[in-house]
């Protein structure tokens, strides 16, 4: 499958905490993907407010584009860029990446909203994308 | 002031969608008007069709009344549904479109142009003004587009709005036949063909007007006649109007004047499309109005309005009306829809009559079909302001439409039903308008025939008005982003406003959304070749990512500190304010890049989007040849590390360009100012930390240097105080002589992942003289100079060390300010390596806030008086065989201008190395310096008593040149060079021996001064430089002594030496044996055998151990009287220990006597057939005397924890009177003939008795008062640790009491007895061991024959010998006192029946302990001791002997 995904964790302070591609790698959009993913932040804030689930579905659309975003309760995002619309699969590839976090968090070196530089860590959300996403 | 200006916004829509009215006029009209400056009647009365006041109430389609406030009108002169035009619409092409929109950017202003008022550098977005500013005032080209854009709708088919409602037919007043020119007006071919062509077809109102032209008064007095006429000819619709009345050219007031042309020219400007730059421009001198007064311009106003409101609404008033009877029955309900669908159905005929395809391919209704009629009614109603009942009408329209697939009218439809509803302002709230015009747009684009992106683009404007009109801008940039994305400017344009749409929100500016769409239009403005406007975007877009991080340091601020962000934050705002502060200073200085400068660098924490950015915007600045703010951004670029390599070298590449070209035009347009420039650039790579930075002076020796503070007590010099070297400044340590060579060691990092070289890599210093003389020659011979490393090659990520040196020429202080190099051989930067000044933490604001010391700099004083010293070490050794010693020495330059007076060198490990004395350097005894470290001594005595410094002084430094009295004790062998001279060179002779095995790293530190010690001065500065040597010893020799009492003599002691060879092929020559010892003299006994076997030399083979026994007897001093022994017993080390630390534990005033000398006697054994080795009046037993001391230390540290070294001295002495200290002198037998020694210190001869614990109990006088329960705890502490340290373990049987038996003499009689009976006088000793008590004991010998007594008290079982060969024979008990360290001597007697050796060891001692000083006079009983805690257990004690006491009987004859 062509498809091209591009996750990011978003902390609080709208900076990036972790930012990954899967699938086909396009380098000319790397700054659009993350320029969309940005912008939809702003449609997270308004539609946390209109569900209490963590999973906020498709978010936003630019062109083609799809931002599927799930918020955790300390409203750390986990933003997803995609193609195709899977809200299931997106669904279950969320909750474990926010597994994934938590765990991060539990590392008492780790302060929150600091950039996670851990290898592991990408290995095993690359690991999620190749299990739920592609 | 907001509701004027919402109002203009519904008013646009309605201005835009207001009724038409054709105007034709006869030609003798254009006269008048063109005396005007005005072109055609239709232009003298287009003012005045603005914002009629009609207030009239009219009725509406079902008939209910409602208040037409006013109203508008245009006039067109023209109508004309062309097909040429219509394929101009239908192709409307890109460059049209790119046109309009640049010349409707050109045509704003530059301060227009500048950031919009919500944005600002310092604070990002505020968001209080974007929420309350209007959009038009952000991009004031948006509101001429959609003038624009709406002044250029044309007729078409499907709706009527560009359809005249009304004719109007002027003829000139002037003119005979008014009425026949009136009516072949009215046949004019305009006219005809709007009847047939346009909706109103032939019910189009003619309107009639006679305009007099007041000049020609001829006339005058026949207008009203000829006006009656065509009143009475056409009925009320006609209308008189005398214009041109100002016949004076003459200007009556300028003002006026100005006034009545201000009323054309702002009208023209809205409804001219503009031609352009030139365009406006040329127009701006006309002056329109010139021959109209005032009367005649609201003569012209009140026609309009006459005409508009007597003629124009009733007539479509009625229109309305009728068509709304006319159409009823479709409109209402099933039957009617029943009706329409049964005659679709069924009257195929008419069917085919009403539609028809109109000139651009498109279905439409012939005008008098009921669904154009629909529509018409709409439209009319529309015009009258009747939304409500044109939506119905438009809505059953749509069906209709629909139904036909008659698409362009549907479109027509659905989007006039969405405007209905966004005008009626009941409505607004709750419709769902956005569908209908998104259907509108759809239909446009893809349904019709051919796409009609004019009229989708019309609708999209108008909607996106009424949006702002409403402040529903939530739904503005879906609706802006429905346009056709074929015209890259026009979606340029429709993204900016999108993006301003996104402040707009009405919860919150959503600024994200705001900052991708300025991105988005930012791109298509590049695209469209609108660099300025693009770049306007993008800077917008980078204010827009800067306001989350401001919007946080506000309101979350305990958050701030928590992210690695916060310091990326920190950065930001700083690079912010140094901008800000650059700006303005650079504001007065250069006028040019005044605006460009006040720059922020974004730090969104986004990478992409920074690079991206920051690339695109420095590319843009570079294509605006800004060079100055390029060069920000490409250097912004420069610094992240995120950037993949690919492109960082694609940034560079550019950046390296960009200098090119920017220095080919700096170099062209005047050289100064380039000048400058190039030393203000400042770029991020590579990465150079000042605070990593070294300053190394004489980088060419070893060591390092730096001023340091040498107390005069020859402990470890320290740095010396900042306020001592010149400077306080942090890092500003160094300092340095003059013309002496200082290496500056920077490490430089690359932050990029590929590689860049540096050229000409330099520093930039500042040196500010401090000698005050200004010399002459201050021109000709630089204050420095500084080296160039000519290329630093540095590979992605690597960092590498680049040393540049730095040569003072004169007395000042030199500071370095920064780095200078070029980067890649072509960009020069400059690198400021400013030590950022430490966060502050003292004081509570400095707490609260974030307060930093001011920046400083890397720099170091140049001082002339400071020594300049050239050393080197020579033959150090690295490794080393323990004991073993090495020659090595130091060599001394002196390079400086100035004599050394005072020279000093400080030993980390004094046991490690001998210094003698120095000596001057000559090439010629460069052959004698060697010196052999052990001197010989030919007939060396066997013992000798010396009296010894009995000082614990741990000596470390050696005086090498000053004066030999400041000297230290233990260094006095030493003896040092007055001064050394500029230009001498010092050897100092160094013996370096291996002291312990094991890795070491010794420290020697060498210190110089110019100036000799002041007098009275505790401590001294000198300049000195630190050797660190790495020494590694290895094992060579294991030597172990072990003590046995000998059994022959109770006082003597058996020494073995064991020493054992570690080496695995080399043997050693033991050469001598050195004891020393207050107390003993010791005597080889087993040497011999040695000797004997490797003639006469003692050989320790590989891996083989021998022992060498000693005997240990005690020294016989000459004079043994007892008042002698009183004197010295005074004065033994024990006593000093004993009330030294009592004084310590007990006094407020602790002790600072050291101990006296002591009487050493030193036991020579020479194990060989040469010359013994002097080490008691040699160098070599300083030496010595200072490595035991060092391993005393070592031992003192170990068992008294508590106790500070300082008080060691005075505490402890040297040696004691019972300890011996040994030295084994060894070479190597064969080999490299290397030699030396090993030595063991304080071998206990084991007298068991701990005379420390004495110590621990309080004296009788002269106790501290202790008031604090913290003082007496931290007593109790020390004497517990004195007391439990680990040593005790070895003095576990102890007795205060030892009773030693000698054989006096024997008196054998047998000639008396005729037996074998001897009897034989004993002496007892009972000697008391304890340093304090005095005992009262009383003794009992107890024959062999009573032994069996004693059984139960567990003694003597192993008497082996015969019950009845001997006894005690008369008195057996003694009553006696024994003073401390005193003993007694009693004699007894025995019988013994047989010759030969007896165990006499049979006795039983019951002492108690006395007092001290209460028995004044011997025999006295004292008072019995007081127990204290920490008094020898023994004070009450019965003492048994533990070993057989031997003596032999025989014939004394013999």
């Amino acid at each position: 499958m062509s498809a091209t995904y591009y996750f990011a964790i978003v902390g609080t302070n709208d900076s990036p905490l972790y930012e990954a591609e899967f699938g086909v790698q396009r380098d000319e959009s790397k700054y659009l993907n993350q320029f969309i993913v940005h912008a939809a932040l702003d449609l997270v804030d308004d539609a946390q407010l209109m569900s209490t689930a963590c999973y906020l579905k498709t978010v936003d659309r630019y062109n083609n584009w799809n931002v599927s975003a799930y918020v955790t309760p300390s409203n750390v995002r986990l933003m997803l860029l995609h193609e195709n619309k899977m809200d299931e699969a997106i669904r279950s590839f969320f909750v474990d990446a926010h597994e994934l976090y938590l765990k991060t968090m539990l590392n008492p070196f780790y302060e929150p909203n600091a950039p996670i530089q851990s290898q592991t860590f990408s290995t095993k959300v690359s690991t999620l994308a190749k299990k739920h996403l592609l | 002031m907001p509701r004027a200006g919402l109002a203009q916004k519904k008013e646009f829509v309605a201005k835009a969608l207001c009724p038409r009215i054709l105007l034709i006029a006869s030609p003798d009209i254009h006269d008048a008007c063109s005396v005007n400056g005005l072109q055609s009647p239709a232009d003298l009365l287009a003012p005045f069709g603005q914002d009629v006041s009609a207030q009239i109430t009219i009725q509406d389609g079902q008939g209910a009344p409602y208040f037409l406030d006013k109203i508008n009108v245009r006039f067109i002169s023209d109508f004309i549904i062309e097909k040429q035009q219509q394929q101009q619409q239908t192709k409307l092409t890109n460059a049209d479109v790119d046109d309009l929109v640049t010349s409707c950017i050109g045509a704003s202003s530059a301060a227009e142009h500048a950031d919009p008022s919500f944005m600002s550098l310092s604070s990002g977005i505020d968001k209080k003004a974007a929420a309350h500013d209007e959009v038009s005032a952000w991009s004031p080209w948006y509101t001429l587009f959609r003038q624009q854009w709406v002044n250029r709708m044309q007729p078409s088919e499907h709706e009527s709005f560009m359809h005249p409602v009304a004719c109007l037919l002027v003829v000139s007043g002037s003119d005979p036949d008014p009425v026949g020119s009136l009516r072949s007006l009215s046949n004019h071919p305009t006219v005809r063909r709007a009847q047939t062509q346009s909706f109103a077809g032939t019910n189009l109102l003619l309107y009639y007007m006679v305009l007099h032209d007041e000049r020609r008064t001829t006339d005058a007095h026949n207008v009203d006649h000829r006006f009656d006429q065509v009143r009475k000819t056409f009925g009320q619709h006609c209308s008189l109007l005398r214009i041109n009345s100002n016949t004076d050219l003459l200007e009556p007031e300028g003002t006026e004047r100005s006034k009545i042309s201000a009323i054309w020219s702002s009208h023209l400007a809205s409804t001219q499309p503009l031609a352009g730059p030139s365009g406006p421009s040329a127009d701006k001198d006309v002056c329109y109005g010139s021959m109209l007064s005032m009367r005649d311009v609201s003569a012209m106003r009140d026609a309009v309005k006459q005409m508009m409101v007597r003629s124009v609404v009733p007539h479509m008033q009625y229109v309305v009306r009728l068509l709304s009877d006319q159409t009823a029955s479709q409109r209402r309900g099933i039957t009617g829809r029943l009706f329409s669908a049964g005659r679709r159905y069924f009257g195929n005929a008419s069917k085919a009559n009403v539609t028809s395809t109109g000139t651009d391919g498109d279905m439409y209704f012939r005008y008098d079909s009921p669904e154009a009629m629909m529509r018409l009614l709409a439209d009319y109603s529309f015009m009258l302001k009747d939304f409500r009942f044109a939506q119905s009408v438009y809505q059953v329209a749509r069906r209709d439409f629909l139904a036909e697939k008659a698409w362009k009218c549907y479109a027509g439809a659905q989007e006039m039903v969405g405007l209905c509803k966004l005008m009626w302002e009941i409505q607004a709230t709750k419709a769902e308008f956005d569908s209908n015009f998104e259907d509108a747009i759809v239909t446009y684009m893809t349904k019709t025939h051919a796409p009609r992106p004019f009229l989708a683009i019309r609708s999209v404007v108008l909607y996106y008005e009424l949006l702002k009109h409403h402040r529903m801008y939530t739904f503005a940039p879906v609706a802006l982003l429905r346009i056709p994305s074929t015209f890259v400017s026009l979606s340029a344009l429709m993204n900016e406003q999108a993006a301003y749409a996104y402040l707009k929100f009405p919860v919150r500016p959503e600024v994200r959304k705001f900052s991708f769409y300025a991105m988005i239009a930012s791109q298509l403005y590049q695209r469209a070749g609108l660099g300025s406007m693009a770049h306007r975007c993008l800077r917008m877009v980078r204010v827009a990512l800067l306001t989350p991080a401001t919007r946080e340091r506000r309101t979350e601020d305990d958050d701030e500190g928590i992210s690695g962000s916060g310091e990326n934050e920190k950065s930001a705002v700083a690079v912010n304010e140094k901008q800000g502060l650059a700006a303005e200073d650079a504001k007065d200085a250069t006028t040019e890049s005044g605006a460009s400068t006040d720059e922020v660098i974004v730090h969104s924490r986004w990478a992409a989007i920074d690079s991206f950015i920051n690339h695109e915007l420095g590319r843009q600045c570079m294509a605006a040849q800004n060079y100055d703010e390029a060069f920000q951004y490409f250097m912004a670029l420069m610094g992240d590390d995120k950037i993949p390599p690919k492109l960082q070298s694609k940034y560079l590449q550019e950046l390296l360009q960009l200098f090119l070209e920017s220095d080919d035009r700096a170099a062209s347009a005047d050289a100064p100012e380039s000048q400058s420039r190039q030393g203000s650039v400042q770029l991020s790579i590579p990465n150079i930390d000042p605070n990593l930075a070294r300053i190394i002076m004489s980088p060419s020796l070893e060591g390092d240097d730096g001023l340091l503070d040498w107390p005069l007590d020859g402990s470890a010099p320290a740095p010396a105080e900042p306020s001592v070297s010149a400077s306080s400044d942090h890092g500003r340590n160094g300092c340095c002589s003059v013309g002496e060579v200082v290496a500056v060691l920077l490490v430089v990092t690359n932050p990029l992942t590929i590689g860049v070289t540096l050229n000409n890599f330099t520093l930039d210093c500042r040196f500010s003289s401090t000698d005050g003389s200004v010399d002459s020659d201050s021109d000709s011979e630089p204050d420095f100079e500084v080296t160039t490393v000519p290329s630093v090659i540095l590979e992605g990520g690597q960092t590498t060390m680049v040393t540049v040196e730095i040569v003072a020429r004169r007395s000042g202080e030199l500071s370095i300010v920064g780095a200078k190099y070029l980067l890649c051989d072509i960009l020069p930067t400059f690198k400021s390596l400013r030590l950022p000044g430490r966060r502050l933490n003292n004081t509570k604001e400095q707490q609260t806030g974030t307060v930093y010391s001011p920046d400083s700099t890397l720099g170091f004083r140049v001082d002339p008086s400071l020594s300049h010293l050239h050393i080197t070490m020579h033959d150090m050794p690295d490794t080393l065989m323990s004991g073993s010693v090495h020659q090595a020495s130091i060599h001394i330059e002196n390079r400086g201008a100035l004599p050394c007076q005072n020279i000093a060198i400080w030993l980390s490990h004094p046991s490690f190395f001998d210094i003698k004395s120095p000596h001057m350097f000559s090439k010629e005894d460069v052959s004698t310096v060697s010196q052999e470290v052990y001197p010989k001594q030919s007939g060396a005595k066997d013992a000798e008593s010396t009296s010894v410094q009995n000082t614990l002084q741990d000596c470390s430094e050696f005086l090498l040149v000053g004066d030999s009295k400041q000297q230290l004790l233990g260094a006095r062998h030493l003896t040092p060079i007055d001064c050394l001279e500029p230009g001498q060179t010092l050897v100092v002779p160094l013996w370096a021996r291996g002291d312990r095995v094991g890795a070491h790293s010794l420290s020697l530190v060498v210190g110089a001064n110019t100036e000799a010690v002041r007098p009275g001065s505790l401590s001294r500065v000198m300049r000195s430089r630190t050797f660190d040597v790495d020494l590694l010893v290895t094992p060579s020799l294991r030597v172990n002594a072990f003590v046995r009492p000998s059994t022959l003599n109770p006082h003597e002691r058996l020494l073995g030496i064991e020493v054992e060879n570690m080496q695995p092929d080399l043997s050693v020559q033991l050469v001598q044996t050195t004891f020393s010892s207050g107390n003993y003299k010791l005597a080889p006994i087993s040497v011999k055998k040695y000797q004997e076997t490797a003639g006469s030399k003692v050989v320790v083979g590989p891996r083989q151990t021998i022992s060498l026994m000693f005997r240990a007897s005690p020294h016989e001093t000459g004079s043994e009287g007892s008042e002698d022994r009183s004197m010295q017993q005074k004065t033994t080390p024990e006593h000093f220990t004993i009330n030294a630390l009592r004084q310590y534990i007990y006094s407020n005033d602790k002790p600072k006597q050291h101990p006296g000398s002591i009487d050493l006697i030193y036991s020579n054994t020479v194990l060989g057939d040469h010359d013994g080795i002097d080490c008691v009046h040699s160098s070599l037993h300083s030496y010595i005397l200072r490595s035991q001391a060092h391993r005393r230390r070592n031992m003192l540290r170990a068992n008294y924890p508590m106790i500070p070294e300082k008080f060691y001295p005075a505490l402890f002495p040297l040696f004691e009177t019972f300890g011996i200290d040994f030295v084994l002198f060894w070479t190597e037998d064969g080999g490299q003939g290397r030699s030396g020694h090993h030595s063991i210190t304080g071998i206990d001869l084991g007298v068991p008795y701990d005379y420390v614990n004495e110590a621990l109990n309080p004296p009788s006088e002269g106790v501290g008062r202790a008031w604090l329960a913290n003082t007496i705890n931290e007593r109790e502490l020390l004497i517990q640790s004195i007391a439990n340290r680990p040593s005790v373990v070895n003095h576990r049987n102890e007795r205060p009491l030892d009773v030693t038996m000698r054989v006096a003499a024997v008196n054998s009689d047998p000639s008396t007895t005729g037996s074998d009976m001897h009897v034989v006088e004993v002496m007892v000793t009972i000697q008391n061991h304890s340093w304090r008590y005095g005992y009262q004991a009383e003794l009992s010998l107890i024959s062999p024959a009573d032994l069996e007594q004693l059984v139960g008290e567990q003694v003597r079982l192993d008497y082996s010998g015969p019950r009845s060969a001997w006894s005690w024979i008369g008195k057996t008990d003694f009553l006696l006192a024994v003073d401390a360290q005193r003993s007694v001597v009693v004699t007894a007697r025995l019988a013994c029946m047989a010759p030969g050796m007896i165990d006499i060891g049979l006795w039983k001692l019951r002492a108690s302990a006395l007092e001290p000083g209460s028995g004044d006079e011997s025999g006295s009983v004292g008072v019995p001791a007081v127990r204290h805690p920490y008094s020898s257990k023994s004070l009450e004690c019965v003492v048994h002997p533990i070993m057989p006491s031997f003596v032999t009987v025989g014939p004394s004859a013999e």
